[in-house]
């Protein structure tokens, strides 16, 4: 029982005396093994809620559950592992080195070599590289061979592959997909792209902002693995206008839930 | 296991021995530049002698700085050496108190503002109105080069140290605090790596100022050094000696500058 989930979740900021509501009543489960995408427009509070979720920052009311257990807990026994947007890499260790860090900061041996997992992303004879040595799209990959460092059951990435160009970002999510397969993760996937959140997920969580609310869900039933082929398709479109639709039309609904079903 | 499609090319990255080449090429082309450098100073310095036909009693030429040195080397090297040591100890206690300051006012905000504004003001004081205080606490020998150094030099280096200490991204922050570290653990791992091109440009600043201090410490408490051979010789209005001390300083300056740029363009890279 690896999932996650987030129970009527609000998050307020204090910024210079005053309350900002960043999150209210956020309510959201990601079943495990599933891959969950979170969708919204800036500052709708996508990349607090994986933050919270991660335990950067704990809830202001509701009750988060990873794995049935409070995301402290989940943190702290390494069942977390975070992609940021930026693939904050070391840039005085090796690709060997950044990826084996979290290991080092548990003091644990871990089940799968560092080796393993370079060769996992794709950057086989990469291992004794600097991170300036590399192109952006090699970077992130080795920060996703640094979340699987510990075999996290939850894998939280933060609009991953937003700096790379379209074609790189596209190649890496074909990847992203064959990783996260073989890793056997559950994962949630904040981005502002609409093609994106449709391709990779089983299920897309869209959200307004001010203060960040969830507006709806579109379930992609989309065969796996999937492809590029896919995005040619009628039902890749459908689905990708039912989530325009929650995105354009929330203005005018309100925060009226509403639900898809393609 | 699949490989992937796009796989990259790990042959395209530069190989040891070509990385080793190109620091080579760069080293001479430095020593080159620094060797024209004293030729042209020379040069100029000679011929103004010569042009103004300036009395040795008042200045002596290149020539005659060459005899008085390697007449006195024994002497000037001597003093030097004194006044190395001072500086070495000086600002191996500066870096120890700079960089013990540094991490606890970076990790601990109220220890920041109750000792902050004492260490500043400690800093504003003149070296010079205090060195009357410093040598009788210390005594007229190398207490009290030590001492002007380490108050000379900690403050660049904290400060540094502590710029440094912040630089570290909230996201790097963030990747520690996921993988559960503790705050030691992002000390070592994270904040010292960052700030280590900081600290060294720390240390830069504070080594040019400790020699400048540690002799001008020397001219005031009349420890043994090359400062007080500089004023001595002055005093004795001997020249040549004086011409060699104020040269062999300039040239341990230009090298201990020369030693900590290299150590902070390494380390920035």
């Amino acid at each position: 029982m690896t999932g996650i989930d987030i129970r009527n979740v609000t998050k307020r900021f204090d910024l210079d005396g005053r309350s900002l509501t960043a999150l209210e009543g956020i309510d959201l489960s990601v079943p495990e093994g599933s891959f969950a995408a979170l969708i919204g427009p800036s500052g709708c509070g996508k990349s607090t809620l994986l933050r919270l979720i991660a335990d950067v920052f704990a809830p202001s009311e509701g009750a988060i559950a990873v794995g049935g257990r409070p995301p402290r807990e989940a943190r702290l026994s390494h069942e977390i592992g975070f992609v940021f947007q930026a693939a904050t890499l070391l840039p005085w260790r090796t690709v060997r080195e950044n990826v084996a860090l979290p290991a080092e900061i548990a003091g644990v041996t871990p089940r799968r070599s560092a080796e393993a997992l370079i060769d996992l992303v794709g950057l086989h004879g990469f291992e004794n590289a600097k991170p300036a040595q590399l192109s952006g799209g090699m970077q992130q990959r080795v920060a996703i061979a640094r979340a699987l460092m510990l075999e996290p059951k939850v894998l939280l990435m933060d609009e991953p592959f937003g700096a790379l160009d379209e074609i790189t970002r596209q190649r890496m999510n074909v990847e992203l997909l064959r990783i996260w397969r073989e890793s056997g993760t559950t994962a949630v996937l904040v981005t502002h792209t609409i093609s994106e959140a449709v391709f990779m997920a089983d299920r897309v969580h869209v959200l307004s902002a001010n203060p960040g609310r969830v507006t709806g869900v579109v379930d992609v039933d989309l065969p796996r693995p999937r492809d590029f082929g896919l995005m040619k398709t009628s039902r890749f479109n459908a689905l990708e206008n039912a989530v325009r639709q929650l995105l354009f039309d929330e203005e005018e609904n309100g925060a009226a839930k509403a639900r898809a079903h393609g | 296991m699949s490989r992937p499609v796009d796989t990259p090319d790990w042959r395209a990255l530069p190989t040891r021995g070509q990385e080793a080449e190109r620091r080579l090429a760069a080293t001479w082309a430095f020593l080159l530049r620094v060797g024209f450098g004293v030729a042209l100073v020379v040069l100029l310095w000679g011929a103004a002698i010569e042009v103004f036909e300036v009395p040795p009693f008042v200045a002596p030429g290149p020539l005659a700085t060459w005899q008085a040195f390697r007449e006195h080397s024994g002497q000037l090297f001597a003093a030097l050496g004194f006044t190395l040591t001072g500086v070495g100890i000086g600002l191996s206690l500066a870096i120890a108190i700079a960089l013990s300051l540094g991490v606890v006012f970076t990790l601990s905000a109220p220890a920041s503002r109750a000792f902050m504004p004492l260490v500043i003001g400690l800093r504003t004081v003149p070296v010079l109105a205090v060195a009357p205080l410093l040598i009788m606490i210390f005594g007229r020998g190398q207490g009290t080069t030590i001492a002007t150094v380490v108050i000379v030099g900690f403050f660049p280096i904290m400060v540094n140290a502590m710029r440094g200490f912040r630089s570290v991204s909230p996201t790097v922050q963030e990747l520690f605090h996921v993988a559960g570290a503790q705050w030691w653990q992002l000390l070592l791992k994270a904040r010292i790596p960052f700030a280590l091109p900081f600290i060294f440009t720390g240390l830069r600043v504070a080594t040019t100022s400790a020699l400048l201090s540690a002799m001008l410490a020397e001219w005031l408490s009349g420890a043994p050094g090359i400062g007080r051979l500089i004023y001595d010789a002055l005093g004795y209005r001997d020249m040549g000696l004086m011409f060699a001390a104020v040269a062999l300083s300039m040239g341990t300056a230009f090298v201990l500058f020369g030693i900590a740029t290299a150590a902070e363009r390494r380390l920035s890279r």
